[in-house]
């Protein structure tokens, strides 16, 4: 029996580039929970089994093309940034309509978590106002819940450097945060 | 002599209580630092409204759906194809683009030298060869300009 845990990404896409379902479920369960984590941190809640579904079906589509000269989590990660920016851009939602979305879709839910939504909501807008780079500190760090140490390889840089980033990037994010709060 | 203990940068506490907070889910906010416990309680913010754990059955459902995709799609993989097509074409454009640039550089350089002696070499007809050489040129680069609009509405 093929114990396909033991195998790394590389391995795992060989044999799904050769038809392999299992290899894929394998890859999926890897991968699932940083994609998915990810994706809530940027797309409204009404969404975001929407998305992951679109990227993981991205994800069957282009793996053919996959030819391991980057590392599988680098290769994934452009992915969702471009599935997250197409949801945006490409469907020509106004950003208004999908705030509008969003906090219908809070005032269904009748459960106590719902305060919460609206804290993700302010949560959502704030993290998309800031810096690209800002952005992804933050996401690598939360969302993927890499260690700093992983951060500063992600991302090519010393850990330190990847700290100081952080911090200016969580400044940043309490300012506007505040702002909003003001308006 | 004992080495009096300098106090962590700013970036490295917020760090460790970063980590301490998505790591063992503390939440006791630093005390002292004023701008330290303000970013902390962001961290902590951020942290707590994403933090729920995420459904087990979500992430079967989603699989299956993406299964079912890929299953009654047998041909996605294609989807692939035509963007390499498109790659392919885009180079040939651009080899042929670059063709025809190249071309144009070598006539003008050919034509050059003559158009400079011109002036030095002046006889009765040396008007005449001095607009048929303009009136060359002229058509070699109305000719070279159609064939790069062409290419260009090609693409």
């Amino acid at each position: 029996m093929v114990n396909y845990q033991a195998y790394n990404d590389k391995r795992l896409i060989e044999l799904i580039q050769r038809g392999d379902k299992e290899a894929f479920n394998m890859l999926y369960s890897r991968h699932f929970p940083a994609v998915y984590k990810r994706v809530r941190y940027t797309i409204p809640d009404s969404d975001i089994d929407d998305v992951t579904q679109e990227i993981f079906i991205a994800v069957m589509h282009s793996i053919q093309n996959f030819e391991g000269r980057a590392e599988f989590s680098t290769w994934l990660r452009t992915l969702i940034n471009r599935q997250v920016a197409d949801y945006y851009r490409n469907r020509q939602r106004k950003a208004e309509e999908i705030e509008l979305r969003d906090f219908e879709f809070s005032s269904r839910r009748d459960d106590v978590g719902s305060g919460k939504h609206d804290e993700r909501i302010s949560m959502r807008r704030a993290l998309k106002q800031l810096p690209l780079d800002y952005q992804e500190v933050i996401l690598l760090r939360f969302a993927e819940g890499l260690k700093f140490k992983e951060v500063a390889d992600a991302l090519d840089k010393n850990p330190e450097a990847v700290k100081s980033l952080f911090r200016r990037a969580i400044a940043a994010l309490k300012t506007i945060l505040e702002t909003d709060n003001d308006e | 002599m004992m080495n009096k203990q300098a106090p962590l940068p700013i970036d490295e506490e917020l760090a460790i209580y970063t980590d301490q907070f998505l790591d063992d889910d503390s939440r006791d906010l630093p005390q002292g630092d004023v701008e330290l416990r303000a970013l902390a309680e962001t961290v902590l913010r951020l942290g707590v409204a994403f933090g729920e754990e995420i459904d087990p059955n979500k992430a079967e459902e989603i699989r299956k759906r993406v299964t079912t995709n890929w299953l009654h799609k047998p041909k996605t993989t294609k989807r692939a194809q035509p963007k390499r097509k498109n790659w392919f074409s885009w180079t040939t454009q651009r080899r042929l683009s670059l063709g025809v640039s190249f071309a144009i550089t070598l006539i003008l350089i050919i034509l050059f030298p003559a158009l400079l002696m011109e002036p030095l070499s002046l006889t009765a007809s040396a008007g005449i060869f001095s607009q048929r050489t303009v009136t060359f040129v002229a058509l070699v680069l109305f000719v070279a300009a159609f064939i790069i609009l062409r290419l260009r509405k090609k693409k």
